[in-house]
């Protein structure tokens, strides 16, 4: 085989995996030369003789099941993440108000308003028990 | 759903588009690895890992290409890393990946009566076996190959042609 007939087999190559087609000069040559006449007719049987059926995965449900809770995994990540931020951004609002308030001499008031807050919540505490606690008798009755 | 759309669903983080994507691709990425590394847990393994890298990096995903060869480009570079790995554990094994011969590799590539095509495809080294199984069993182009493999399509060429001598010359052996 001389330089030019490797030259004339990846042309033939090309040709048969369709990345060109088939000229009047190839096609002189394979008439003409019985080593590329035979490697074409190699690359046609290579089609059945290298055939290689697909495989089914027979785990493929599982490891498609782990990527779907990794995805799962990584929703949740990033929900906790994103609330996280918002809650740093309101406490920081919240927070910035405060000293706002405090800084431009309404720190007694604030005071008041903090200390009514923390001597109300827990006395309305018996109220909302008993009113979660009707409601959800209300809810089972109708049920 | 098209393909398209459904790489949209997906980039707005649509389980179910997600879900449909890689069931699609699934087999296509794990006949590609299945026929690379000849061995079945390999092949699971680096599926999986595929997915895993996709299902980070599908944002960054431009869709100028098809999806299932944006995941072979990340399949075939995760074998890269498997193969440069496992030499480096075992710098004696010319090629560590496709040589592994587990109990789990026997039972299916000689259970199904094609090893001899596996036998064949072992003897070829690494980055000439990809090429000739991405465009003898997927019908990549050279430039999607080449695209694939990061090298120029003058070496995707010359890889196959390789390939396909080697194969000839196995075939003469054999019979």
């Amino acid at each position: 085989m001389n330089k030019s007939c490797e030259m004339y087999q990846m042309e033939l190559m090309d040709v048969h995996y369709g990345e060109s087609k088939m000229t009047g000069e190839l096609r002189n040559h394979l008439d003409i030369c019985e080593d590329c006449s035979r490697y074409w007719a190699g690359l046609g049987e290579l089609e059945t003789s290298m055939a290689f059926p697909e495989l089914e995965d027979p785990f493929k449900e599982i490891v498609l099941d782990k990527l779907m809770a990794e995805r799962d995994n990584k929703t949740s990540l990033r929900r906790n993440a994103r609330e996280f931020a918002a809650f740093l951004l309101l406490a920081a609002l919240f927070l910035g108000t405060c000293l706002a308030l405090v800084f431009s001499g309404h720190a007694i008031a604030l005071s008041k308003i903090y200390l009514s807050i923390f001597m109300v919540s827990p006395l309305m505490l018996p109220f909302l028990i008993k009113r979660q606690t009707t409601k959800g008798a209300h809810t089972n009755g109708r049920a | 759903m098209k393909e398209a759309q459904l790489i949209k669903a997906a980039k707005k983080n649509d389980p179910k588009a997600l879900d449909q994507l890689f069931r699609d691709s699934y087999p296509i990425v794990y006949g590609y690895l299945i026929k690379t590394t000849l061995n079945e847990q390999t092949a699971r393994d680096l599926t999986q890992e595929t997915f895993l890298k996709a299902l980070n990096k599908i944002n960054s995903f431009n869709a100028q290409s098809k999806f299932s060869t944006w995941l072979i480009s990340i399949a075939t570079n995760l074998h890269k890393d498997e193969l440069r790995k496992r030499k480096r554990e075992r710098p004696e094994s010319d090629n560590p990946v496709a040589s592994s011969d587990s109990n789990v590799e026997k039972s299916v590539l000689e259970r199904e009566a094609f090893g001899k095509v596996s036998e064949i495809i072992k003897k070829l080294p690494d980055a000439k076996r990809r090429v000739f199984i991405l465009k003898h069993y997927y019908h990549y182009s050279y430039e999607e190959i080449s695209r694939i493999e990061n090298c120029p399509i003058g070496t995707v060429r010359s890889r196959l042609h390789d390939c396909i001598n080697k194969i000839r010359l196995e075939m003469e052996v054999e019979e």
